[in-house]
């Protein structure tokens, strides 16, 4: 039977300890790109790694922002660390979202987190990873919608073929995100690099209802702190916003999040101040750089757990 | 040797004591069994050179990811009850056979798995007729072998790298059924080896990572549930060809001489650790002994002692002084099962911290005296040897905890974890519709003893493998043929101490559907518990099979009565189920159950730590409050006295009380010489030591000294 997140969190007599460490464990496992994409055995397993390796407390299935784009069509060219040189071509219209998440990488996302979930069991946490909307909009919309969705008024004009469009990111990600919580995932990771757009967030609404259904926690990360209505759509959907600034608010029921700076200089005294709050969520602003400095990264693992 | 052990252990010359009671037997060497680790080669030396500490940890480590990794995929794959829940093991092993890197499940599966494949690699690799190549497939399950008993299976796979044999890849566990005249495995009344199914010392079944579809035939038609068997056969191979892939990838990574240098090194290291970890404790004589009460065929004492001599660096552990071997069972073990299963209390308690590999057992001799019932003949049913062995890792808990009271490591010190095995193999059609004969899961929460900083944990894993899983009772209710009631914490089931040890979850069960279902129970601690306290604390209780037949529990659950009947203690006590109450040996053969019998099965409880006086009376009163405890027990055993009003501890009156029994105890005291004279006068029964040897000293006539196992 699979664990909560609640029940992870309270497991232990500190805050629970998932950094996001994809790009960096895979270059631990000398991972190239192709091999990423096409081997989710090989995945997990470097992914697992990464538990004993800086003492987390889990894993997150995968991060890469442009996973669902490309799947929806659009051609990349990447280098061997996946870090995408060139993008191509559109996205197609008339994808099945049961289809998509058989494509690509989705599906290998998909695998990988199936694989984790099932043989991590209740020892770790398995978060899977989506792209928000917006940041799926961002990158394969056409210009013109994305000026009305990303303007500061709310837009009217919204086409039936580009709502169409709108839709059709939702179902895809609700179709993975229904195979995570089919999976045994813990909770799922919402990724935005954008502010949200509320047309786009409201249109995940049935997202937040389906990860409800299996009680599974959607944690939003934005790159920069989302505004505050966003914030405040999320919480109407139940869902954890995760922060990027210190959370000083009162202990309680709800999950508390805290993002540490991992950098060289980093004391370790005040890296116990944040460890020391049970029942919060410690992780990374973003996904660590492959060139990170290990040394440090697994210091920080030690201190967190000691 | 150093000088306690040259001074003091005696050789009765005409019993062997460092190889196995019998000689070399088709697909086994006793030679190789006994080795230890294979010689140093010229790859392992030059590969290791120029290695630094970093480097031999990232490979440490790695290979431990890979292992572990093995491990889940093989339990996430298997559909046999006991591989599922964590009786199992993956490891790498040398070119040469020996285990460098363990995930498990249960230790000694991994330490008694290198003699079969240096057995490949001695006799095998350069005959025409087997040969050794790369995607080759292994299968082992002979106890003679080097294994354990004939229904934990095994799979091995070499690694080449390059033309080059660089590692092993290694996966097994219990499978069970293995074709025993008894459904399951489990014969507890089987007198000889060939009552007990399929033995197969080493054969090649695949090739070309493919197994072989003629031998794959013969496997399943050997047993009674070919469908399990042949899909438990191939997770192992997906999971061998796993770790095999992980490990070319390694040899890619870093080249196969550092790759086999070090892992050499890993297991040097291992020594080494083991040998800095034993200096720092005190030297001496340690002993300890337990007996056993059932024998298979019938009931009877037997007797298994354990001597440790901690000199230096050394730790020479001799089982002497112990029970003839008697034909009258399968309580009979061999020389390598008594030294791997030492693996099970070392790795995880005396020296827990370092890697648990086979270079940790570098620094300890084994001496088991044969032919016995713990090194015993090749004709012999030895099914149940693991219940010898148990004793002696019992005594080694006991013993190692007085080595490591005083120590830096003292807080390993506690009361041997729980193993009065009562184990019920359950067999018939399942709720799937195939045929399933198994134990449960619950087999894998039995109780930890008292610890020398707290109380033990309930339920905390199977005896052989702290790190198991008890399963999901919806899971054993489709894959078993029967259905469980409940599972629930024993009351008044764990040794009393000033830490208390922890009780098992006991299973209440039923045999549910029209056609019954089969039941062959095995083990013995029926009347004499393998779990004793220390320190002062009390045994765990023994633990004899417990089963009500011609019940009406159909007929009162479809009336929807509300019954106390879903703990053992309840069932036992409240006595609201009609029907017929049996408690007998757990050595019992299989028999038919009908639709509503009811089965109560559990590992049982942990022995206590300290003197039940020294609890705190809160403790006791919270073990209540939790249905852990009885009040009658509180007061009679721990001495506190409750408040008949309020039902807090009156503090006051539980210190004179205790004050009183503490009294009493000295009263009933005696000189040291006025009690050793007055024991070596008592004798029991007769009937009860037939098999037993001279008694008190199996292997001397007329036995006078203080204690035994002093001979001279």
């Amino acid at each position: 039977m699979e664990k909560s997140l609640d029940q992870f969190i309270g497991e232990h007599d500190r805050g629970l300890y998932l950094p996001i460490l994809f790009s960096l464990l895979m270059r631990l496992e000398h991972m190239v790109w192709q091999e990423i994409e096409s081997d989710a055995a090989l995945v997990a397993f470097a992914l697992r790694n990464g538990i004993t390796a800086f003492n987390t407390n889990g894993v997150i299935n995968w991060f890469d922002t442009w996973m669902e784009a490309e799947a929806l069509g659009l051609n990349l060219s990447r280098d061997k660390n996946g870090q995408v040189l060139s993008v191509n071509g559109q996205i197609n219209r008339d994808v099945d979202p049961e289809q998509f998440v058989k494509n690509g990488q989705v599906s290998i996302a998909v695998d990988v987190a199936k694989r984790l979930s099932s043989e991590l069991a209740e020892r770790s946490v398995v978060f899977g990873y989506l792209t928000g909307g917006s940041t799926m909009a961002e990158k394969c919309f056409p210009q013109d919608l994305k000026q009305k969705l990303f303007a500061e008024d709310q837009p009217q004009d919204i086409s039936d073929d580009d709502k169409g469009l709108i839709d059709l990111v939702a179902r895809c990600s609700l179709q993975m995100a229904r195979e995570y919580c089919e999976s045994g995932a813990t909770a799922l990771l919402l990724v935005e690099e954008i502010e949200p757009s509320k047309v786009i967030l409201d249109a995940y609404e049935p997202l937040f209802n389906l990860a409800n259904y299996y009680s599974i926690p959607v944690l939003s990360l934005h790159r920069e702190p989302p505004s505050k209505s966003t914030a405040a759509v999320l919480e109407k959907f139940g869902c954890f916003a995760m922060l990027n600034e210190k959370n000083d608010a009162e202990e309680g029921n709800v999950v508390l999040s805290e993002s540490i700076f991992l950098s060289a200089d980093g004391s370790d005294a005040e890296l116990n101040n944040i460890v020391s709050n049970q029942n919060r969520l410690i992780t990374t602003y973003w996904d660590l750089p492959f060139n990170s400095k290990l040394e440090r990264v697994a210091e920080i693992g030690r201190t967190m757990t000691n | 040797m150093g000088r306690l052990f040259d001074d003091n252990f005696y050789r009765f010359e005409d019993l062997i004591y460092d190889t196995e009671a019998y000689g070399p037997q088709p697909g086994c060497d006793p030679e190789l069994i006994t080795q230890g680790l294979a010689p140093v080669t010229e790859k392992e030396r030059i590969g290791a050179e120029g290695l630094t500490d970093v480097e031999i940890d990232l490979l440490d480590h790695k290979l431990t990811s890979i292992a572990e990794e093995g491990r889940d995929v093989y339990m996430n794959l298997s559909i046999s009850e006991g591989i599922i829940t964590g009786d199992m093991n993956c490891g790498i092993f040398t070119a040469s056979g020996d285990p460098c890197t363990v995930a498990t499940g249960i230790y000694f599966h991994v330490l008694l798995n290198n003699a079969q494949l240096k057995y490949i690699n001695k006799y095998y690799a350069d005959d025409p007729t087997v040969g050794l190549r790369d995607g080759d497939i292994f299968f082992f399950n002979d106890e003679l072998g080097g294994g354990i008993h004939s229904f934990d299976m095994f799979t091995a796979m070499p690694v080449f790298f390059e033309g080059e044999l660089v590692a092993w890849a290694e996966v097994g566990g219990h499978q069970g059924e293995s074709g025993s005249v008894s459904p399951g495995g489990f014969v507890p009344t089987a007198t000889s080896r060939f009552e007990e199914g399929l033995h197969i010392p080493v054969m090649k079944i695949g090739e070309n990572f493919q197994l072989r579809q003629d031998v794959l035939d013969f496997l399943c038609a050997s047993v009674r549930n070919p469908f399990i068997l042949a899909a438990d056969l191939k997770s192992r191979l997906a999971t061998c060809k796993r770790i095999r892939d992980r490990i070319i990838r390694e040899c890619e990574r870093r080249g196969a001489p550092s790759l086999v240098g070090g892992m050499r090194q890993i297991l040097i290291r291992s020594e080494e650790r083991a040998r800095a970890h034993l200096v720092k404790l005190n030297d001496g004589i340690y002993r300890h002994v337990l007996f056993n009460d059932d024998m298979g065929t019938e009931e009877g004492l037997t007797r298994i002692p354990t001597t440790v001599y901690k000199e230096g660096d050394t730790l020479t552990m001799v089982v002497q002084g112990v029970s003839p071997e008697n034909g009258k069972g399968p309580m009979h073990a061999t020389w390598h099962l008594i030294r791997g299963s030492m693996g099970v209390y070392l790795f995880s308690y005396f020296f827990r911290g370092l890697q648990p590999n086979a270079g940790l057992l570098q620094a300890v001799k084994v001496l088991v005296e044969g032919p016995s019932i713990a090194n015993s003949s090749a004709h012999l049913a030895h099914g149940e040897g693991t219940s010898i062995a148990a004793c002696v890792v019992q005594n080694l808990h006991v013993i190692g905890s007085k080595i490591l009271f005083d120590s830096p490591y003292k807080e390993a010190v506690q009361s041997p974890h729980s193993r009065n095995i009562s184990l019920y193999i359950f067999s018939g059609e399942n709720a799937r519709g195939y045929t399933s004969m198994n134990f449960t899961g619950t087999v894998n929460a039995s109780g930890q003893g008292g610890r020398v900083d707290g109380d033990g944990e309930h339920a905390v894993g199977f005896y052989w493998g702290p790190f198991t899983d008890s399963g999901e009772v919806e899971d054993i209710d489709s894959r078993l043929p029967h259905t469980v009631l409940s599972r629930a914490i024993g009351k008044n089931y764990h040794g009393f101490g000033k830490n208390r040890g922890s009780a098992p979850l006991v299973e209440v069960s039923t045999s549910c559907s029209h056609k019954g279902c089969l039941m062959t129970s095995w083990g013995s601690a029926d009347r004499l518990s393998h779990n004793p306290g220390i320190f002062g604390g009390y045994y765990g209780p023994p633990n004899p099979r417990f089963v009500i037949r011609n019940t009406d529990l159909m007929e009162r659950l479809q009336a929807d009565e509300d019954l106390d009947i879903f703990s053992q203690f309840d069932l036992m006590n409240k006595q609201q189920l009609n029907g017929e109450y049996i408690m007998e040996s757990s050595s019992t053969s299989t028999q038919q159950f009908a639709e509503g019998d009811v089965f109560a099965f559990s590992l049982g409880g942990g022995g206590g730590y300290g003197d039940v006086l020294e609890r705190e009376p809160e403790s006791v009163l919270e073990d209540i409050q939790t249905n852990v405890l009885t009040k009658e027990v509180g007061e009679t055993v721990y001495g506190v006295v409750f408040n008949s009003e309020t039902g807090d501890v009156d503090l006051k009156k539980t210190d004179k009380k205790r004050a009183s029994m503490k009294k009493n105890r000295l009263k009933q005291g005696k000189p040291f010489n006025e009690f050793v004279t007055g024991w070596l006068k008592k004798r029991p029964n007769e009937e009860i030591i037939q098999n037993y040897g001279n008694y008190p000293e199996p292997r001397v006539e007329n036995y006078d000294k203080p204690f035994w196992g002093m001979y001279e």
